[in-house]
């Protein structure tokens, strides 16, 4: 019996003593899981912070997001436009389509473009009045879907519905341009070159909210054709004639007429842009 | 042609000279007995294309026995058997004096089919009716009608006009007609029409992109040009397929649009849904096999 109650004893003490230290090693587990998850999110910010594109010191840089050398490649565009920028004394950035991904917008804004030609496809949705810009991702189950669930990006095809076995394409939104961009652009003049890009004014909206002065687009479908015609027109009037938006939009229309195709005709937003010269443009750079 | 006769037991009398011709009324005086009369100085009238039904005793009576009264392509009855469907005076059908003195050959017979060439030489055209019979098909140039307001499509058989007899005042009727050549799915049927305005279009049937095609006609309405609910319908018209489709765009052409497609949240949600109940699923089996530990 009084065996038994020593052994008793002995082992109370001993699993108290076990049961100190297993705390011991719980807390200290638990203490360094927290410092751990610290060091963790200290490191993905640190790491974002330190990737996150800047605005380049270099002014009069221009950018032509050729989204549709996938479907109809134009070198002849390309290159004219090109010179015509380089001529004005921009640096030019080309990305051709396989390029032009979804974070590839996301970092558009802080690249520090004054002009960005987005010769791009653009999805139509009539029955929300909302337009997207195709992406050259084709869509996968796991990417992306906090951005779809909450309607920043869209699903994008080239027919509706789409044929089977022909893939869905991530779009980017209004909403995308307004949430998901990071930065600001930089007085940006865009020039949308697809269809429908003011078909409803919430892209151009959302552009001009994220700095952009002015969104120049057609309202309507167009062909690929028509637009590099009218692009390569503009880009003189505006670029190299120093023309206000206004008026080069309304030389290019006079001087290409709308789309034999579509009918669709190429105008701006907002209509105080239409005022604005590339010297304004490069003016606002230098002092901005 | 085409007027209503309003006067009861129609005695012609004294037009030695002058031709009185009738066409596409219907005689029908029962109780003047004969449809009309001719008297014996009467010669050279023309009976054609009528309803002579209903006169107990001469659908047609020609008392000048000096001449013979052209009464071809008139409708007098469904009586008869045999070749002498349709004669006159057979089976109950109207009658005349003298079948010597009125030429009566042909009649018509409901259900006969009646065919003419086109007017732009394509062939024969046959044309039927569901009641009544189809008489004189003839065809017409298209040049001889109206331009104004008609529609911007080709007229490959040209147009026809016939007539509908032995028919219920206000019919409706439906005629088949064969083409010389099958015209494609989405044909039109369009004719000149001046009391309906113009250029209209008449109902079609048979659609299915062979040579035989079906419209409908209305005695006194749509697609009648004597526009009285006579028992008798001329109609003229034509037969118009389809604009030739426009050609394939080149790709060049083709817009650099494309569409949003609505975005299927639950299929993006379903695998994490699946994982979700997988974990849920794993954690039951572990507590039920902790408690039966227990």
């Amino acid at each position: 019996m009084c065996v038994k109650t020593k052994r008793k004893h002995v082992g109370t003490k001993a699993q108290i003593i076990a049961m100190k230290e297993r705390e011991k090693r719980i807390a200290t587990t638990v203490f360094l899981a927290f410092i751990l998850i610290i060091a963790a999110v200290s490191g993905y910010y640190t790491y974002t912070f330190l990737n996150q594109p800047r605005n380049p010191a270099s002014p009069f840089k221009a950018a032509i997001v050729d989204h549709l050398s996938l479907t109809f490649p134009n070198q002849t565009f390309r290159e004219t436009a090109t010179n015509i920028l380089k001529q004005a004394g921009y640096m030019v950035d080309y990305y051709p389509g396989e390029k032009v991904t979804v974070d590839f917008y996301r970092n558009l804004p802080a690249c520090g473009y004054k002009i960005v030609i987005l010769r791009v496809h653009c999805g139509i949705d009539p029955s929300r009045q909302s337009i997207a810009f195709f992406t050259s991702e084709v869509f996968r189950q796991s990417r992306y879907v906090d951005e779809l669930l909450t309607d920043h990006l869209e699903w994008t095809a080239y027919d509706y519905p789409p044929p089977a076995g022909e893939p869905l394409y991530f779009g980017i939104n209004s909403l995308f341009v307004k949430d998901s961009m990071k930065g600001r652009f930089s007085e940006t003049t865009i020039i949308m070159m697809g269809c429908y890009g003011l078909e409803y004014p919430s892209m151009a909206k959302a552009f001009i909210q994220k700095g952009a002065k002015a969104y120049i687009s057609w309202k309507g479908s167009v062909t690929a054709d028509h637009t590099d015609k009218a692009t390569i027109n503009l880009l003189k009037h505006l670029i190299l004639e120093k023309q206000a938006v206004g008026q080069a939009v309304e030389n290019t229309m006079r001087e290409v007429g709308e789309d034999p195709a579509y009918k669709s005709t190429l105008t701006y937003y907002l209509p105080e842009a239409g005022e604005q010269t590339a010297q304004d443009i490069m003016r606002n750079h230098k002092t901005g | 042609m085409g007027e209503e006769l309003n006067t009861y037991g129609n005695t012609i009398e004294n037009n030695v000279g002058a031709a009185a011709i009738f066409s596409w009324h219907s005689i029908s005086f029962e109780a003047y007995a004969r449809g009309v009369y001719f008297d014996v100085n009467s010669q050279d009238n023309h009976v054609n294309n009528n309803n002579i039904v209903g006169n107990s005793v001469y659908g047609l009576q020609n008392a000048n026995i000096a001449t013979t009264l052209n009464a071809e392509n008139n409708y007098w009855g469904s009586g008869g058997v045999g070749t002498n469907k349709g004669k006159p005076g057979e089976g109950g059908n109207n009658g005349v004096n003298s079948n010597i003195h009125v030429d009566y050959t042909p009649w018509l017979v409901p259900g006969t089919e009646q065919e003419t060439g086109t007017a732009t030489g394509t062939g024969t055209a046959k044309f039927n009716s569901d009641t009544g019979a189809v008489s004189d098909p003839t065809p017409i140039g298209e040049a001889t009608l109206p331009t104004a307001g008609k529609p911007a499509r080709n007229f490959p058989h040209g147009f026809f006009s016939f007539y509908i007899t032995g028919i219920t005042p206000n019919a409706i009727v439906t005629v088949t007609i064969s083409l010389p050549s099958a015209v494609p799915v989405g044909t039109q049927y369009w004719k000149y029409h001046a009391s309906e305005g113009g250029w209209i279009q008449i109902p079609m049937g048979s659609d299915n992109g062979d040579n035989i095609i079906t419209i409908t006609l209305v005695d006194g309405g749509l697609g009648d040009d004597d526009g009285t609910a006579n028992g008798v319908i001329l109609d003229q018209g034509g037969p118009a397929p389809p604009p030739p489709a426009p050609a394939p765009t080149a790709p060049t052409a083709r817009g650099v649009g494309g569409y949003i497609v609505p975005v299927n949240k639950l299929a993006i949600l379903a695998p994490y849904l699946a994982l979700v109940g997988l974990v849920g699923v794993v954690v039951s089996v572990v507590a039920v096999r902790k408690k039966r530990k227990n």
